[in-house]
């Protein structure tokens, strides 16, 4: 298992600047996401990792050597792809084994390994099928053994499970997890669903536009995004404008229209300086009245649409703005019909301060 | 309700249409006339012309009778000549569509590999050719290898060598001519082939380190067979049947079937003989295609997915 | 390194099998200047004389004006015919559709020597002796299948909800064929008419056995000047030929996609 470094990655076709100096470290065993939306790099950037494509500028090092000049076949990588590129006319031991062929190797050897493989995917009595004759799932599975079976430097894989239906794609992340784990692999995965991320990552790299926003683990990512884009794409949708009024303790004091309220400390905040903030749907709990302690402001009902356990409520604002709740409908109180008005609370921790 | 009165004339109407077409099946009527066109161009001649080749030899004549006899065949297989115009037309047919099938490999790949930029100008590059006639074609190749065509022109011209090399009237130069004719008509099925392969294939196995010619021969080349068994069903039928190519490129005794066959209908009017031989020819061929097609039907049918 | 190797040689093998293919008839138009009455490539003086050689020769003119004729008749009467099949065929639920479909493609399956010689022997069984009736019956199996061929093409892309939103409209089949079917597959029918106008102009496999001392069309008369005479002047009129070819590639290309009309199916 081996260390992968990036430094200075820029990749650029014609005029378009896909990747932007992306600086990276993946620990020995660890499991590293790339996650972001379409075009945001990160499948550039797995490529070029894979040595699948070569970058207009930077190195890649895996275990300290610099493997920038090498191709995908030198660098002892192990990869699924989207589409999981089976190959067809292979049975399911001649795929896995393919990789073990190309490195050459005993063909006793080969064999051994290959009905391991199998038995930890648990395909070994399927070993003589023909891809086209196994269902989504197992197939997933084979394209998992063929690139774990050559011992990789790294295990690369490009959204696998995209394409799967939800109980599929689920039972498919809790056995990635358990095998990454148990065989302490390298790993990195690709993907735009931010739940996956949470799930299978030991550190996560939010994607934007060629560069890396956010590197922290799965709890960072979630609680504390550093720029507003990863708060947006990690679900903290509520947006809203405040200007700085003092100090406060701990705090700030900042007002938002005509509400005034205590946020968490935001280093560089100066008094008078407007700042965004941002907080979860899930934290705002409605009531009829301003509840003293908390942060609060007032709004009016303009939409409800009912989600099965929980109710989507959107709120306008005085000051224009739009707030949207999340609320768990075995916890709803009082009146939620549209017009009426309501106050919007939540606890100051669950806020997070922006620069404009 | 009385309001719409006409309305429901016209549906009245349309639903007798309907009842209409339907006894009598509209596809049937408009089939019709391509079916009795095809019937009678080919199918009913065709079998006119198997009959006749069971007739008693008579020159010039064509009319039918009952009189069955396989003078014709038996003439044909009793004879070591004609045996060897038949191994010789198979044998030129074998190797055009060897050299045929592994240019059109190589063709199909590089077209596969071109940046779709080029792409749409080299597939017209390749077909275009099959858009002028034969008889150019040909000719264009006796321009090329003649004893004072480009060929040796440019070898004299360069020194390399003193004398013309003679090319023309050679099996080589009918394998060449028909070669360059067929290529495009090789190349299409396999490219077509080419498309269907997921592109992530060759690069998961150049991951699992595998080199290029590898990939090329491990992992392509039985992928696209249905292209090619296609390709090469289609050259070796063609082959076998071609005349003007032939007769051009390797002269009037060029020893092929096809050379035989015209030599009986417009020179020596034994028809019969003739429609014999016509027989015999398309049999051979149609043989050919079907165990290549069954052999390899039966490999490819346990793991292909038709798309 | 090795790698780089391989890659500079399969790009040099693709760029020659190129050459390869357009030789030849780089070739012919190359001959087609020649001064004198020889075929060197590159000419070694140039002029258009031959060119002028080529259209006073009446073998070539009386072939041209003949194949002009008969693919232009076979075209006309092809097209109705296979138009009609092709809706047919796209239209029919019968179970012997696959069958039906092989069928429409005999005449490309079964090898053009063949069809020209059983024709030859029907036709003089029923002493036809024209040889613009011959021709004109052969050269209709030339057209035929490939009109069929891009209508089906073309139908297998039409939205059957544009059918089914007619009809609900109180067009009747026989209406939804005319107005609105058709316009949408013209492109693929003309394709196919063109296409096969080509090759009928092209031909010389069939016509070999359909022509006789009064009737010639222009590639048979190149040929027989082939084999007697070897002069630029063939040169000229396959280039000529060529030419014509060309604009015909460029306007199926605009219309339909060569790929797809080779495509099987």
């Amino acid at each position: 298992m081996v260390e992968v470094v990036l430094r200075d990655i820029v990749a650029r076709y014609n005029q378009f600047l896909a990747v932007d100096s992306v600086s990276l470290t993946i620990g020995s065993g660890q499991f590293v996401t790339l996650l972001g939306p379409s075009g945001c790099g990160k499948s550039t950037t797995l490529r070029i990792i894979a040595g699948l494509m070569k970058p207009t500028s930077g190195a890649v090092f895996f275990a300290g050597r610099d493997v920038t000049a090498a191709n995908a076949a030198d660098r002892k990588i192990g990869m699924v792809f989207q589409s999981l590129a089976l190959f067809p006319h292979m049975t399911v031991a001649e795929n896995v084994a393919f990789g073990l062929k190309m490195r050459g190797g005993a063909p006793a050897a080969i064999k051994k390994r290959v009905q391991r493989m199998l038995e930890m995917v648990r395909l070994d009595h399927l070993s003589d099928r023909y891809p086209s004759q196994m269902s989504g799932g197992q197939q997933q599975r084979v394209a998992l053994a063929r690139a774990i079976a050559v011992e990789p430097s790294i295990l690369i894989l490009d959204e696998p499970f995209g394409a799967l239906d939800r109980k599929l794609r689920e039972a498919m992340q809790v056995e990635l997890h358990q095998l990454t784990r148990e065989m302490k692999i390298t790993s990195l995965f690709v993907t735009h669903d931010q739940e996956e991320a949470l799930m299978l990552s030991d550190a996560i790299a939010v994607m934007n536009k060629g560069r890396i926003e956010q590197f922290g683990t799965p709890q960072e990512i979630y609680a504390a995004p550093a720029t507003r884009f990863v708060a947006d794409f990690m679900g903290m949708t509520n947006f809203l404008q405040g200007r700085v009024t003092g100090r406060n303790g701990n705090g700030l004091n900042i007002s938002i229209g005509e509400a005034t309220m205590r946020t968490p400390e935001f280093e560089t905040a100066s008094n008078g300086e407007d700042i965004t903030f941002a907080v979860r749907p899930e934290k705002i709990v409605l009531a009829p009245a301003q509840a003293p302690s908390q942060a609060a402001i007032e709004g009016i009902i303009r939409q409800v649409t009912y989600h099965g356990d929980a109710s989507r409520i959107v709120l306008a604002l005085k000051n224009g703005e739009t707030m949207v709740a999340l609320e768990k409908n075995d916890r709803q109180s009082g009146d939620r019909s549209v017009g009426s008005t309501v106050w919007a609370h939540w606890a100051p921790e669950d806020m997070r301060v922006f620069a404009q | 309700m009385t309001a719409y009165p006409a309305q429901a004339m016209g549906s009245e109407r349309q639903r007798t249409a309907g009842r209409i077409s339907r006894a009598f099946g509209a596809s049937a009527i408009l089939t019709m006339p391509a079916c009795i066109v095809i019937a009678a161009g080919i199918v009913l001649p065709l079998a006119y012309m198997l009959i006749l080749s069971v007739q008693t030899p008579d020159p010039g004549e064509a009319t039918l009778s009952t009189d069955f006899t396989a003078t014709s065949y038996l003439k044909f297989f009793s004879s070591p000549f004609y045996w060897n115009v038949l191994l010789k037309t198979i044998w030129v047919s074998s190797v055009t569509t060897a050299v045929c099938a592994f240019l059109g490999l190589t063709l199909a790949v590089s077209i596969w590999l071109t940046p779709p930029r080029w792409r749409g100008l080299c597939v017209l590059a390749v077909i275009s050719p099959l858009l002028v006639s034969i008889v150019t074609r040909a000719f264009g190749w006796m321009v090329v290898l003649g004893d004072y065509g480009l060929i040796n022109n440019v070898l004299i011209h360069l020194g390399i060598i003193a004398t013309p090399i003679h090319m023309m009237f050679t099996n080589f130069a009918i394998v060449i001519g028909l070669v360059h004719v067929f290529l495009p008509l090789m190349t299409l099925p396999i490219l077509t082939s080419l498309d269907r392969v997921d592109r992530n294939i060759p690069e998961a196995a150049s991951s699992l380190g595998a080199g290029a010619l590898t990939i090329g021969v491990k992992i392509l080349l039985p992928m696209v067979s249905p292209g090619l068994v296609s390709g090469i069903t289609m050259v070796f039928s063609l082959s076998m049947s071609s005349y003007i190519l032939p007769a051009l490129m390797g002269g009037a005794d060029s020893g092929m079937m096809t050379t035989l066959i015209y030599q009986q209908f417009v020179v020596t009017f034994n028809w019969q003989f003739g429609a014999a031989l016509v027989a015999v020819l398309l049999a051979t061929s149609l043989s050919a295609v079907a165990l290549l097609i069954f052999e390899t039907t039966r490999r490819t049918r346990k793991w292909m997915v038709r798309p | 390194m090795i790698e780089a190797i391989q890659k500079r040689a399969f790009w040099a093998w693709s760029a020659f099998l190129y050459v390869f293919i357009v030789t030849p008839l780089i070739c012919v138009i190359l001959a087609s200047f020649n001064q004198d009455s020889v075929q060197t490539v590159p000419p070694l003086q140039w002029s258009v004389r031959w060119y002028e050689e080529a259209l006073r020769n009446q073998n070539f003119v009386r072939g041209a004006l003949t194949s002009l004729l008969v693919a232009t008749i076979a075209t006309v009467v092809a097209t109705p015919i296979g138009v009609l099949g092709a809706f047919g065929l796209w239209k029919s639920k019968s179970r012997y559709k696959a069958a039906l479909d092989a069928f429409f493609a005999l005449p490309i399956v079964v090898p053009g020597l063949v069809t020209g010689i059983s024709i030859l022997i029907v036709l003089t069984a029923a002493d036809v002796a024209v040889g613009n009736v011959k021709l004109i019956c052969g050269h209709v199996l030339i057209v035929l299948p490939y009109v069929i061929r891009t209508t089906l093409a073309s139908l297998a892309q039409f939205n059957p909800s544009l059918w089914e939103a007619a009809e609900t409209l109180g067009a009747s089949p026989p209406q939804v064929l005319w107005k609105i079917v058709l316009p949408i597959v013209r492109p693929g029918i003309v394709a196919g008419m063109v296409f096969g106008f080509i090759l009928s102009f092209d031909d010389v496999n069939i016509s070999l056995f359909l022509v006789d001392a009064r009737t010639i069309t222009l590639p048979i008369s190149i040929m027989s000047y082939l084999q007697f005479s070897f002069d630029p002047s063939v040169a000229a009129i396959s280039t000529i030929l060529i030419g014509v070819t060309f604009v015909g590639t460029l306007l199926l290309e605009r219309l339909f996609g060569l790929k797809r009309l080779f495509e099987g199916g």
